[in-house]
């Protein structure tokens, strides 16, 4: 009986420390702690791409994705076309820089070449969706502000919620948006939902996370909706068979294997 | 080979291939497309209508080589005469695109076999990619059309932090496809076009190039030798004399002198921008500067950028200059009125154009992209305007034009003949 008794003070005294520390986690510590779960040395998996007009004509592209951090900050990207067939085999080479231009090479099966590509900055569109390339990169924790909202529930799972602003014009102007808040899942640390804003303020996408699974101790977004408010147009990213830490060597990153078929 | 033969290789070899199955891993796809490509100059002609199947062929052979094999089944309607006895077959071609094998090693990878090998960073003019000819006759979407892949063995080798290696070997050589022309006659005399003389067929008449290529603070470079032959043919003039020493004839021979370039070039990005050049000095047979029927020794270079504007847009432009050495042009006039030219009108010693490209996207699965080249001194351009429809996925519609203008001595007005609508439909699998 007595070990029923302390038993039961002790935990109310956890889920009361508990409560007490969620609600006293800042914004920033919120973001600091999801941005800087563990993650993945490297990556690999497969990727469907469906883009949606405001007419409802779809288009599906399908690639196979590598990905592996070179530091910290700064990963690898490369990316393989393999439906439909007017694009497979085209690849994509992302090379990030924190300090400059990241490098980019698009190789075009059909003109038989690598090219090197300027960016359009990390505000452009990725492949023609409503993904930016900022969007589907990890952000910089101090490239902005942020404000902590009341707490609300996604699908029945409990979320902090985050304003995030600028922290100067150039990041606006580099990401495209003027804010952002995020629903962030307490337990998994995951960004389940986002409401983005353009530089005016106004309201300009939605992102909604259906799917998100467990790989290799790490949550996952498994499969992403991000919809323009403004245009109507929307774009779905699934992933599928993903492995992570298979030791995919730094030499894969390069022209050499871009050119590959495979 | 005759067509029957690759028939019969075909219906034997094609049961033995299914599509990706675990056990093969034979990919096989290609496309199917319809078109048709009107001359703008009246009567507006077909200059090309018709149909194409390109199958492709592709396999990992392990980890280690790759094969690739891609055939085109050319139906081209314009070639028929619409004799009663005529062949079904007679509008058909079979032909290789491209055949080769891979070779994956540690550091080193071989391709042999026919292949495009396209070097240089600038954009449509790339004075440092001499391996592949062009086929001037047939410019239009596919690059199978406008290039001619040619028989190679080329070697990478990687090495060091971001070097690489390449030398490519092509046993035998083929010219660019140029419509060849020459007068009726010259004064009074008439004048016949012989057929091209070609280098011998023989190993000391292949062609051979190296290029080393690296990084430096985010710059790529590379520099490369060529050493073949001019794929221009210089047509070589000369009077036919009876046997009292009277002229009778003149002779234009087409032939394809010695050729070596040193090119390099570079490209980098910097925000939106991406800036590249890529320049050659061409060392032609005729060193001395001397014969008015042979190319002088010159240096072309290209300087340009990449801007994108937006999401939708993007922008392109190139300067390009041609600087002929040893060259004087009063001397070449000179030279090429002792020859019965009348009216001759060389180039310039210094020649400069200007070349550029806008692409925007303006709807969500349309686009339409414009490539011009203008010659500043004639003002002769060259205009290709593209626009792409995406019926579907792997469905695509293409609608153009390739229109050359401007005096009729230029080389884009020499081409304004050829100036031709296309529309072509395509489904890739």
């Amino acid at each position: 009986m007595k070990k029923f008794f302390w038993g039961g003070i002790l935990m109310i005294l956890f889920l009361v420390v508990y409560s007490v520390s969620a609600q006293e986690l800042s914004g920033y510590e919120i973001m600091k702690r999801s941005l800087n779960k563990t993650t993945w040395q490297d990556m690999q998996g497969e990727v469907e791409l469906i883009l949606t007009n405001a007419r409802g004509e779809r288009r599906v592209r399908k690639m196979v994705m590598y990905s592996r951090k070179r530091t910290p900050n700064e990963s690898d990207m490369l990316m393989r076309f393999t439906a439909p067939a007017d694009v497979k085999g085209t690849a994509f080479l992302l090379k990030e820089h924190e300090n400059s231009d990241d490098e980019r090479y698009l190789y075009l099966p059909a003109l038989r070449r690598v090219k090197r590509i300027a960016s359009s900055g990390k505000g452009g569109n990725f492949m023609s969706s409503d993904f930016t390339y900022y969007d589907i990169g990890k952000p910089k924790l101090n490239d902005w502000t942020y404000k902590r909202l009341p707490d609300e529930a996604v699908n029945g799972r409990q979320c902090y919620r985050i304003e995030s602003l600028p922290a100067d014009k150039q990041i606006a102007r580099d990401t495209g948006y003027g804010k952002i808040i995020r629903w962030i899942d307490q337990e998994r640390l995951v960004t389940v939902k986002s409401l983005y804003f353009d530089r005016g303020l106004r309201e300009w996408k939605t992102l909604d996370v259906p799917m998100v699974e467990n790989i290799a101790g790490v949550w996952f977004q498994t499969d992403m909706v991000m919809k323009d408010i403004q245009t109507g147009h929307s774009s779905e990213m699934k992933f599928y068979n993903v492995e992570v830490n298979r030791g995919i060597p730094a030499d894969f990153f390069t022209r050499r294997f871009l050119q590959r078929a495979r | 080979m005759k067509f029957r033969h690759i028939l019969l290789y075909l219906i034997f070899l094609l049961p033995s291939v299914s599509l990706t199955t675990a056990a093969q891993q034979v990919d096989l796809s290609g496309y199917l497309k319809f078109f048709a490509h009107p001359n703008l100059n009246s009567p507006f002609p077909f200059d090309r209508l018709g149909s194409r199947l390109q199958l492709t062929l592709d396999r990992n052979l392990g980890s280690k080589a790759a094969f690739f094999a891609s055939f085109d089944f050319n139906v081209e309607e314009t070639r028929s005469t619409g004799r009663l006895n005529e062949s079904r077959a007679a509008t058909t071609e079979i032909y290789p695109v491209e055949t080769y094998i891979d070779l994956f090693l540690k550091n080193l990878d071989l391709r042999i076999g026919k292949q495009f090998i396209f070097w240089g960073t600038a954009d449509w003019i790339n004075p440092t990619d001499n391996l592949n000819p062009w086929d001037f006759q047939n410019i239009a979407a596919e690059i199978e059309d406008y290039r001619i892949a040619v028989s190679a063995l080329k070697a990478d080798y990687y090495f060091g932090d971001n070097w690489t290696v390449e030398g490519v070997w092509i046993p035998r050589f083929t010219p660019h496809k140029i419509p060849l022309t020459a007068p009726d006659s010259m004064g009074h005399l008439p004048v016949i076009l012989l057929d091209p003389t070609l280098p011998r067929n023989e190993l000391e008449s292949s062609e051979y190039a190296i290029r080393l290529a690296s990084q430096i603070f985010q710059i790529d470079y590379s520099f490369s030798y060529y050493h073949g032959f001019d794929k221009n043919p210089s047509v070589l003039v000369t009077p036919e004399f009876d046997k009292n020493f009277l002229p009778v004839r003149i002779v234009f021979e087409p032939h394809y002198f010695p050729l070596q370039v040193f090119g390099m070039d570079f490209v980098t990005t910097a925000g939106k921008f991406s800036l590249k050049g890529e320049g050659a000095y061409f060392l032609t047979h005729d060193r001395r500067g001397t014969d008015v029927f042979v190319e002088n020794p010159h240096i072309q270079y290209v300087l340009g950028s990449d801007y994108n504007l937006s999401d939708d847009i993007s922008l392109n432009a190139q300067f390009i200059q041609t600087i002929r050495l040893k060259y004087d042009r009063a001397a070449e006039i000179r030279r090429l009125h002792q020859v019965g030219n009348p009216s001759p009108n060389p180039p310039e010693k210094y020649a400069q154009s200007l070349s550029g490209r806008i692409h925007y996207q303006f709807a969500d699965f349309s686009d339409v992209q414009v490539i011009g080249v203008v010659n500043l001194r004639d003002g002769d351009f060259f205009l290709l305007p593209i626009l792409t429809y995406g019926l579907a996925d792997g469905l695509n519609i293409f609608a153009g034009a390739t229109l050359f203008h401007g005096p009729s001595g230029s080389p884009f007005g020499r081409n304004e003949p050829y100036s031709r609508a296309f529309l072509e439909v395509k489904f890739s699998f």
